[in-house]
Formats: structure tokens, C-alpha cells, sequence
């Protein structure tokens, strides 16, 4: 990742807020934040609907006023600035394409309103088109073009006026899902290419993690976790982050006895795991296990006997045993859920040639385990 | 086959009936002469001869286009800016309701009730003269205000605004919120998203009001009567009087004319605006 302080232009498109909070009436949107995005970042905020994270972006680009709190973009603090005056540009989820306008006139809206002459508008237009590769369609309407084609157009009518923040609104939702990759995959070109900061909103996790270089995960107006992506895969702060990320299993016990680092807890049923942990004797420890650092074999002999529920199987700590509920192909891996007794399903990725050597099938007993290193413990959230 | 023409029969049957029929009957009545006593079956063109060679149908058309011309922009003007506030303003559905209903009380009653009700509102000794009397704001009545193009005029947008809100409502009301956002969000100000995105896209129920309310007008004969206290003519009174004078065939042709000069204006609005979508 570049420097911040390496050029001026990036620094102009730090974004922080400071206890941004947002309240509808009673309801509480944005429950006081506080984050700083590095200028020349993309970072994607995410979360399930309702978490607050479209409030936020609509805050930062100024179509919302926050309740309480302040928004500061480069060294200005735009709080009760409008929109125009913010160096923000939104690109909204329906792409608000004006319909009476041809693709040019559309791309040229906001030099239009500075009163730039029609000639020289439409040029720079054009340019802008060129960048998105949509010269070839600047006199069609809107609805003349396709939903992807509508986007390149929304894309170009918010760089025309050179933001230094570039706001998406789940941009790559209305597509379809090839098209929703090769455009992720030239967002992040653009973004290279502009050094702009990106704040991109989506739900998917996929997208969040493929694009940003900051995760910002939101629940219930608050920020769960922000971080690298990578980070934020390997190590979830919470339970939440891990379930909603996808991928993790999250597990729970009592801690039973400790062995040096180690943590050895009890589980349900009468399941044990190690997981590297400080905590006491008798304290509740969360955890996660990524679903594709977990090794599945059959367990005949093991389950039978007890009828598929949860097992402390023999020859140490981090097994657990259950029922195959489901397998689903999906490629590169085998998705194989298991029902451990417990309410939440555990979920294996096995690699598809590992699974297809020995395949299980539904219904059959089956045995998980992993590297207690590989145990990832939570906080409470 | 059977089937679809039976579902179309009603439809058309009224349309035939209540349209083509009345239609067919004047242009055919209009053909015919006609004495003091007599109408006589026949096929003339005098009447319309008389029409076009009277400086009296030109004055008329003149001063029925000038109402028109001045009911159109003034309700023009009010009705956007009503049907806005309505839109754009009013942001609590139930309000808009409310407000909305408000605006067609003055149709519970009849148009003639609401003429006549300005006369004790704008006559010599009516609540405005006498007001400004006593605020000594004048010291004669002010003569203008009723049996007048002032009064004929303020009556028509009385009884018309309704008609330019309500389209306009309608269209405004469909237009996607995020644009009025993604102009803001493009530097505009108010007034510019007004000019550039709210009056663009409102086209269309521009359009059908204007329609409702240049026809509406340009077909009237009793308020121009009543308001203009006889003072100003208009092509429905003129039709009117013949009709008084039992000289049918020429308030046939008359009439044939006056569709056709409605029917054109019609045209000419549809052909700058495109309100088929609204439909």
C-alpha cells in the first residue's frame, strides 16, 4: 500500500469521523463511530441490512446529518457542508441516471450547473466516457443501455468533477454475477489508477474482501471490526464478525483445566478442545475454526454407538463429532455441513480431490478436527 | 376472435354513442341551411362562409385564445409549484393526503356557485373594495375587479387549477428520489435541481394539464358570461347565442371549427411533449 504522507492529493482524501452518531426518532442508526480512512484507500464497509453502514456513507457524502459527531475529509471538517462542497462523489445503488439526459449530458450534469458552455462540457464528457470505455454510447439515454453500461455512465458522471472521496452505494449489487467480477476487478484499477479514496457499502463479504484494503464490518450501528481483509478473515474479533464473514465455525466451552498456553474447555456434550487462551478455570471461551482448516473423516465406530450427537472422540482435544446434514459441490472445495447436536451446523471445506478419494455421504457419521492453533479465540461482542 | 370483439363492444358502443354520434350529427347539421322558422336538409358551405368571412369569429377567437393563453399560465404557474410543495415537501404521506384533499373541496361544489360567490368577494361594494376603502388604501372602489378580464380570468384559475395540480402531482410523484439526491450530490442548488431534473421530468403532466386546462377554457361560455358581466365574448358564447337564435347549422359549423382549432392545439402540445408513459 502507498504512503499517505507521500503525496498531498491522497492526504486530501482522508476521511475520519469522530463519534458519528445517527438517530431516526427513536431509532438508532449509527451508534456513534469513530474511524479514519487513510487518503487513496478503498475501504469497504459492510454488514447485514440494517447495520448502519448506508447511513454512514450517506452521512460522509452529506445527504444525511449526523445526530452528534463531526466528519472531517482531508484537513476540513464538512459536517454542515452540502454535498457539492464536500469533494465527494456518490455513484448510487439504482445509479440515479437522470432520464432525460443523453449518456454525455448525464456525464457533464455537474459542469452543466457551473455554468461550463455546452461545447466544452460535452468534450470533457466524452473524455470522462473514454476512461469507462462508454464513448461509443454517448448520445443513448439511459434506458437504451444496459445495466452494466448504465453503471460505467454513473461511474464517469462521479469522477468528472474530480473527487477526492468517491462513495459507492452497493454498486455491484443489480448485476449479474460475471459482470458483478469484471467490474469489481476494474473498480479496483480505477481506484489504483486515481489514488482516490474509495468508501464502498456491500453486503457481501466476497466483494469486501476482494476489493478493500480496510474492512469496516458494522452491526447494529457500531463497528464490529476494521481492519486489513486479511485480518479481519484470519483473526474476527467477534462472533459476529466471524459468522457474518463467513467461512468460521464458532464454538463455545467452559474452561476446564489450563496446560501452560493452552486453554482446555468443554464443549457441549462432552467435546474437548485446546484453544491458546489466558483465560481462568471456570470462564466461558468463544472461538472460531475456519471451515477449510478442518480435516473430515468417517467415524463409524466412534458415533454409532452414542447416535451421531457431539463426542469428546478419542485421541485428544479438537475433534468433533456429528451427522453429514449436507454436501454441497462447489468446485475447488466440498462444502460438508455436520450437525454436532448444537443449534449452529458445523461446516467443513474439504479440498475437492481429499473428499472424492474417500467420499461421505448424508447421514453418514462423521469426525472433524483441527490444529488447536488453528482455534481463533473471540470476544465477547 | 368472437370473443374479443364482444369484450371491446361496450366500450365502443359508448364511444359510438356519446361521441362519434354527436359528432356525426353536427358536422352533418352543419351543412344545412336554415331560415328564421326552418332548418332545411341540404349541403351548403354558407355557414362556414359566414364563419371565416366574419371579423366577429376572428375578434372571438382572439379574446377566447387570450383567456386561454392567460388562465394556462397562471394556473401553470400555481399548479407546478402547488403540486412541488406536495411532492418534494410535504414529507409525510398522510399530509400529502390531507393536503391533497384540501385542494378539491372547491369541487364539492358547482362552477357556477363558485362564479357567482367572487361577486360578493370583488363587486363595487364587495369585501376587497370595502376593505381597502376603509384601510384607506383607496378612495374609489376599484372598478377592475369584477365584470371584467380580471375577474373572467381569476374565476377560470379558480375553477381550473385543480385540473393543472393533479397531473403534475402524479408525475412528480414518480420521480426516483435518488435523482434529486445525485443532482445535490452534483453541486446543484435548489433552484437548479428544480430547473434541471423536477421541471424536465414533470413534462409530461405539464402536458396533460395544460391540455385540460386550454380546452377547458377555449370550450367555456358560461363563466366568461357570468365574470366578464357581458363585456367579453368567447367562441362557446358565441356558439351559445346562435344556438338562442334557433340558427343550428351555423352554430354547428361554428362549433366544427372550434373542434378544429382545439384538436390542433392538442396536437401541437403532444408533439412537444411525449405524454404517452403516462398513461
Amino acid at each position: 500500500m502507498q504512503s499517505e504522507a507521500a503525496s498531498p492529493s491522497r492526504a486530501a482524501g482522508t476521511v475520519e469521523l469522530v463519534a458519528v452518531a445517527k438517530r431516526f426518532g427513536d431509532a438508532v442508526a449509527v451508534d456513534g463511530i469513530s474511524l479514519k480512512i487513510p487518503g487513496g484507500a478503498y475501504c469497504c464497509l459492510l454488514g447485514p441490512s440494517g447495520c448502519g453502514k448506508t447511513t454512514t456513507l450517506r452521512m460522509i457524502a452529506g445527504h444525511e446529518r449526523p445526530s452528534d459527531g463531526d466528519i472531517r475529509i482531508g484537513a476540513e471538517v464538512v459536517t454542515d457542508l452540502p454535498p457539492g462542497r464536500r469533494k465527494t462523489a456518490m455513484m448510487f445503488q439504482s445509479y440515479a441516471l437522470f432520464p432525460h439526459l443523453s449518456a454525455q449530458d448525464n456525464v457533464a450534469f455537474s459542469l452543466k450547473l457551473r455554468g461550463v458552455k455546452k461545447a466544452a462540457r460535452r468534450a470533457t464528457a466524452r473524455e470522462q466516457l473514454k476512461r469507462v470505455h462508454m464513448e461509443d454510447y454517448a448520445e443513448r439515454l439511459p434506458a437504451q443501455l444496459s445495466g452494466g453500461q448504465q453503471q460505467r455512465v454513473a461511474l464517469a458522471r462521479a469522477l468528472i468533477t474530480n473527487p477526492s472521496v468517491l462513495l459507492l452505494d452497493e454498486p455491484l449489487s443489480a448485476l449479474d454475477p460475471y459482470l458483478r467480477v469484471r467490474v469489481r476487478e476494474e473498480l479496483k484499477r480505477l481506484q489504483g489508477e486515481l489514488g482516490v479514496t474509495f468508501i464502498h457499502v456491500t453486503h457481501s463479504q466476497e466483494e469486501a474482501l476482494a476489493l478493500a484494503d480496510l474492512v469496516v464490518v458494522m452491526d447494529r450501528g457500531r463497528i464490529a471490526q476494521a481492519g486489513q481483509p486479511h485480518d479481519v478473515y484470519s483473526r474476527p474479533s467477534t462472533a459476529f464478525v466471524a459468522r457474518f464473514i463467513g467461512g468460521h465455525n464458532v464454538l463455545e466451552g467452559a474452561v476446564q483445566r489450563r496446560d501452560g498456553q493452552w486453554a482446555v474447555l468443554t464443549g457441549i456434550g462432552a467435546a474437548r478442545f485446546a484453544v491458546p487462551c489466558p483465560a481462568a478455570v471456570g470462564a466461558t471461551v468463544r472461538f472460531a475454526v475456519r471451515a477449510d482448516k478442518v480435516v473430515l473423516e468417517r467415524a463409524h465406530a466412534e458415533l454409532a454407538a452414542i447416535g451421531g450427537h457431539v463426542v469428546a472422540a478419542a485421541g485428544g482435544p479438537n475433534r468433533l463429532g456429528g451427522r453429514v446434514q449436507a454436501i454441497e459441490y462447489q468446485g475447488a472445495f466440498v462444502r460438508v455441513t455436520l450437525d454436532d447436536g448444537t443449534a449452529e451446523p458445523f461446516t467443513a471445506l474439504v479440498p475437492d480431490d481429499v473428499f472424492y478419494r474417500a467420499p461421505l455421504t448424508v447421514g453418514e457419521p462423521a469426525a472433524a478436527s483441527w490444529s488447536p492453533a488453528d482455534a481463533h479465540v473471540l470476544t465477547e461482542s | 376472435m368472437v370473443r374479443a370483439w364482444l369484450q371491446a363492444a361496450p366500450l365502443a358502443l359508448v364511444v359510438a354513442a356519446f361521441l362519434v354520434v354527436p359528432i356525426a350529427t353536427l358536422a352533418v347539421v352543419s351543412v344545412w341551411d336554415y331560415t328564421e322558422y326552418d332548418l332545411i336538409p341540404d349541403f351548403v358551405l354558407t355557414n362556414y362562409a359566414d364563419v371565416f368571412g366574419s371579423w366577429v369569429t376572428y375578434a372571438t377567437y382572439a379574446s377566447t385564445v387570450r383567456f386561454a393563453a392567460l388562465t394556462w399560465l397562471v394556473t401553470l404557474a400555481i399548479g407546478f409549484w402547488i403540486a412541488y410543495f406536495l411532492a418534494f415537501h410535504v414529507r409525510s404521506k398522510t399530509w400529502q393526503m390531507v393536503l391533497f384533499l384540501v385542494c378539491t373541496i372547491p369541487f364539492l361544489t358547482s362552477n357556477v356557485i363558485r362564479s357567482i360567490s367572487w361577486i360578493p368577494v370583488l363587486g363595487r361594494n364587495g369585501l376587497v373594495n370595502s376593505a381597502l376603502l376603509h384601510l384607506r388604501v383607496i378612495d374609489q372602489p376599484l372598478e377592475f375587479l369584477l365584470f371584467s378580464d380580471f375577474s373572467t380570468v381569476l374565476s377560470y384559475v379558480h375553477l381550473y387549477a385543480l385540473f393543472m395540480v393533479v397531473p403534475i402531482f402524479n408525475t412528480m410523484m414518480r420521480i426516483d428520489r435518488a435523482l434529486i439526491e445525485a443532482a445535490v450530490d452534483a453541486g446543484a442548488s435548489g433552484w437548479q435541481v428544480v430547473r434541471d431534473v423536477v421541471i424536465p421530468l414533470s413534462k409530461p403532466g405539464i402536458a396533460i394539464g395544460s391540455i385540460f386546462v386550454v380546452t377547458l377554457v377555449m370550450g367555456d361560455f358560461s363563466t366568461v358570461r357570468l365574470m366578464s358581466g357581458g363585456q367579453s365574448a368567447s367562441v362557446g358564447l358565441m356558439i351559445s347565442n346562435q344556438l338562442a337564435y334557433l340558427q343550428y347549422p351555423a352554430a354547428a359549423a361554428n362549433a366544427m371549427v372550434l373542434l378544429a382549432v382545439v384538436l390542433a392545439i392538442v396536437a401541437g402540445m403532444m408533439r412537444v411533449v411525449d405524454i404517452r408513459k403516462e398513461l
